[in-house]
């Protein structure tokens, strides 16, 4: 057992790795009520197709680790959610583009909710009639989904920006996928990537590390898991071009959005990767947000209002900088955007600009470990990309103007995507 | 603890936290008018102020504070509305030496004591402010709970929308706009909250330096309970939408203050709050009708409201099926098992909001509004005594008031 303590943001936490090879992380809060624990797999909506060390590729349909987040609340005897409720805890799950996370909250004692998390994700049960009843419930959540405009104009600019890489599908699929999905296929998935080996358990509460570690380990020492061929996602050929350059598609709303979406290659080394994520964001925070002078320019001439934001998104192979608005102003815009980023590449940054965001940062990285949610999700994520937790917080404050100059010389103005929503014609 | 008449202060020590929140609510009564104006100042007031003129300078004084957060936003409370401006700040123990409270208190000052309204500033928090309405119109969910509100809350306050009407917005001139604001800080009720390792007396002395209200009458009245002689009826309208919304409302004849108030917490939750609850178990795991269902307490107007999505051919079935558990709930058919376990995760939320600053905050003010001086251990010790006969009792006070539809409509011509 490891213990790790951070003086400057006076935080504590210990791990270890068990003999099955499950990582397991204990923040200390003391004074809390409350714990909240997770565990998660690093299996998502991009492993569409997977390749273990024999070389042996499965391939599933768009949707399936969603299908299986669903599938694993299943028990032969009772509800999950049942069983949390009767300890009174609240029990939930999420499943992103590239990992699978099962948690719960409690401010009772923690240790039975423990077991039971431990319990329910080691274990698949499901059946022909209980997969089936799961698409009418799915096939609602997507058609929720579908009808939030936000998440329209999201799924739809991935879908502009790639023409091979699965982020061109939503997370959960679409009907057709999700009818498709069969019972052998969840359990082929399941035993692919549960294995306690490739996942990790995070938990942030006010018991002692040690009498959490001895219950857990005690919960693995009577559990039997067969030695598993280690899968990874098979990569994909994404062409550097956008898969449509320009598309628009309509829905009940009353003012345009759009989004112009930049495609740009992935990064292996995760390091390497946050600090690129960090240097854009400066970058924009300086660009596009209020800091600029011009902001008020554009908001005063209609061209951007409250709605405006832009996201950074890198991964191993893929890469993307995403840039949404609501206007009725679609060409001004563009030409502002593109300016924009054009004169970035020449501009000289201003120093003391860049050391007000980094105070903005110190700050907002203090608050973020206020919130167990964003602790116990930022450790999985950064576990998953072998990222020390520590390291990846103060990753920002060792940027050098030189740095974001180097950074953004490679990125393409040229490839993008623009898409738009446009109010039903009445 | 009374600063002046119609001012109150409460500060919430704790060291759980890695920041100080302070929270400055104005509170008035509601109607159509002064929502629309408050909701204004809203946009207005943490955009920008005569010391910090324009965005990017305020956006600086808050990066000088270590990316403090601040903003402003309105909520209905029954009969009265709150405009609240909050801000939040690292704890200065992170940053010795730089005095960051009494100067993040003296930022405050100027946003609250010497706000930038000028034309230039009301045509943009008008532009910005309809543009966020028209987006909540957009999405259908949202829509349908708001449309259902207004269509049953007719001449009460659940009826208005804190965020005021698109048609007085428009019309406000600079002139009503100044003079709202007046109105604001010299007649509104106020609240302050503070939260986090603070020292109260220096606390004290940095409110009587920086947020220095006027003596004011403080007589607001919140809660009520909905009624009106409407009949209970069904509304069905239509939009484009790939998914229907159910909106059900019923009038719970019980206040937020009323004694059986946690009783009728243990109702809803019974009912529709809970993946343990009927609505969820029924609706959604037995009859895979739908993604999303739940009920909820509009406490302060004394009303219940249940909402779900699903699809535009299932209308009449869902509809049976959630009146249906309504009824299972009225003739008593749970046991204890499901008492005890409802009971236990409304407890487990409680203890919880000890760990939120926001949930504190909250608490807090319900006291200052119900006149009451009530703690965590108060509440859960009212829903422990919260029997079966209770949650029956309950059920059969609450009166449904209306059904409403949003759905699609050649789909559901078909049907």
């Amino acid at each position: 057992m490891q213990i790790i303590r951070n003086e400057k943001y006076k935080e504590s936490y210990v791990e270890e790795t068990l003999d099955n090879g499950l990582h397991v992380v204990l923040w200390n809060k003391p004074d809390y009520e409350k714990a909240c624990f997770m565990m998660a797999t690093p299996l998502g909506a991009m492993d569409l197709e997977q390749v273990d060390q024999t070389g042996k590729i499965t391939a599933y349909p768009a949707g399936i680790a969603h299908f299986l987040e669903h599938k694993m609340f299943e028990e032969e005897e009772q509800d999950v959610m049942d069983l949390f409720s009767e300890m009174g805890a609240n029990v939930n799950a999420f499943t992103s583009y590239n990992e699978t996370a099962y948690y719960f909250s409690t401010s009772e004692n923690p240790i039975k909710p423990l077991h039971l998390l431990l319990d329910f994700v080691q274990r698949l049960y499901i059946s022909e009639a209980s997969v089936e009843k799961e698409k009418g419930i799915i096939i609602q959540e997507l058609a929720m989904y579908q009808q939030m405009s936000d998440q329209r104009l999201l799924m739809e600019t991935f879908s502009s920006l790639f023409s091979k890489h699965p982020l061109k599908y939503d997370v959960g699929g679409d009907e057709a996928s999700v009818n498709q999905i069969t019972k052998e296929q969840l359990e082929t998935c399941y035993h692919l990537n549960y294995h306690p080996s490739t996942m990790v358990l995070v938990g942030v509460s006010s018991m002692d590390p040690n009498i959490l570690l001895k219950e857990i380990k005690a919960n693995q020492a009577k559990k039997h898991f067969n030695a598993i061929h280690s899968v990874e996602r098979v990569k994909v050929a994404e062409p550097v071009e956008v898969a449509r350059s320009n598309f628009s598609f309509h829905m009940d709303v009353s003012i345009p959005k759009l989004s112009i979406a930049f495609k740009e290659k992935g990064i292996q080394d995760p390091y390497e990767r946050l600090k690129k994520e960090w240097c854009y964001r400066i970058l924009f925070d300086m660009a596009f947000t209020s800091i600029n002078d011009e902001y008020q320019t554009w908001m005063d001439q209609g061209i951007i209002n409250d709605y405006f934001n832009y996201e950074v998104d890198y991964g191993s192979d893929y890469g993307l900088i995403m840039i949404v608005n609501e206007t009725n102003k679609k060409d001004e815009f563009i030409e502002v955007i593109l300016k924009t980023l054009k004169d970035l590449k020449t501009k000289e940054i201003d120093q003391k600009v860049f050391e007000q965001l980094k105070r903005r940062y110190f700050g907002q990285n203090i608050r973020s470990l206020n919130s167990f949610d964003d602790i116990l999700v930022t450790y999985m994520r950064n576990y998953f990309d072998q990222i020390d937790f520590f390291k990846g917080i103060d990753l920002v404050y060792d940027i050098k103007l030189e740095d974001i100059k180097e950074a953004f010389k490679s990125f393409d103005i040229d490839t993008y995507a623009i898409v738009e929503l446009l109010p039903n014609q009445k | 603890m009374l600063i002046k008449q119609g001012v109150n202060c409460q500060i919430i020590k704790t060291n759980k936290f890695k920041d100080i929140g302070i929270s400055i609510r104005f509170l008035s009564p509601l109607d159509e008018t002064h929502a629309s104006e408050k909701s204004l100042l809203a946009m207005i007031l943490c955009d920008r102020c005569l010391a910090f003129p324009s965005k990017k300078a305020m956006s600086k004084a808050m990066d000088e504070h270590y990316g403090a957060s601040l903003n402003a936003q309105t909520t209905g409370y029954g009969q009265a509305q709150v405009l609240e401006i909050r801000s939040k700040i690292i704890d200065p123990d992170y940053v010795p030496g730089e005095h960051l409270l009494e100067k993040h208190m003296a930022v405050l000052h100027e946003i609250v004591f010497h706000p930038r309204i000028d034309e230039e500033v009301l045509k943009e928090a008008k532009e910005v402010l309809l543009a966020k309405m028209q987006r909540m119109q957009d999405e259908p969910s949202q829509y349908a709970i708001q449309r259902c509100f207004q269509l049953a809350g007719e001449k009460l306050p659940l009826g208005i929308s804190a965020l005021g009407t698109k048609q007085r917005i428009e019309s406000i001139d600079l002139a009503q706009l100044k003079a709202a604001y007046l109105k604001m800080v010299e007649q509104d009720q106020i609240e302050i909250l503070l939260c986090g390792d603070i020292k109260e007396q220096s606390m004290i002395d940095l409110i009587n330096k920086n947020l220095d209200f006027k003596e004011r009458k403080a007589d607001i009245q919140t809660f009520y309970c909905a009624n009106n002689s409407k009949k209970s009826e069904r509304v069905e309208e239509y939009r484009d939408v790939s998914q229907t919304s159910i909106i059900m409302l019923y009038f719970t004849n019980i206040t937020v203050k009323d004694k059986d108030f946690w009783k009728l917490k243990v109702t809803n939750a019974i009912l529709g709050q809970y993946p343990t609850s009927f609505l969820f178990q029924e609706v959604r795991e037995k009859h895979s009708l739908c993604y999303s269902i739940y009920s909820s307490l509009v406490s302060y107007d004394g009303a219940l409201c249940i909402a779900t999505g699903i699809d535009n051919g299932t209308i009449d079935k869902t509809i049976q099926l959630i009146e249906k558990q309504v009824q299972r709930i009225k003739n008593g058919e749970f046991d204890e098992a499901l008492l005890n376990t409802t009971k236990g995760m409304l407890i487990n939320s409680l203890k919880a909001s000890k760990d939120e600053m926001n949930s504190l905050f909250s608490i807090y003010f319900q006291n200052t509004l119900l006149n009451q001086n009530k703690k965590v251990e108060d509440f859960i010790e009212a829903i422990q005594q919260v029997q079966k006969n209770d949650v029956i009792e309950i059920i059969n006070h609450c009166h449904h008031k209306m059904t409403y539809i949003l759905t699609k409509e050649e789909e559901h011509a078909d049907h």
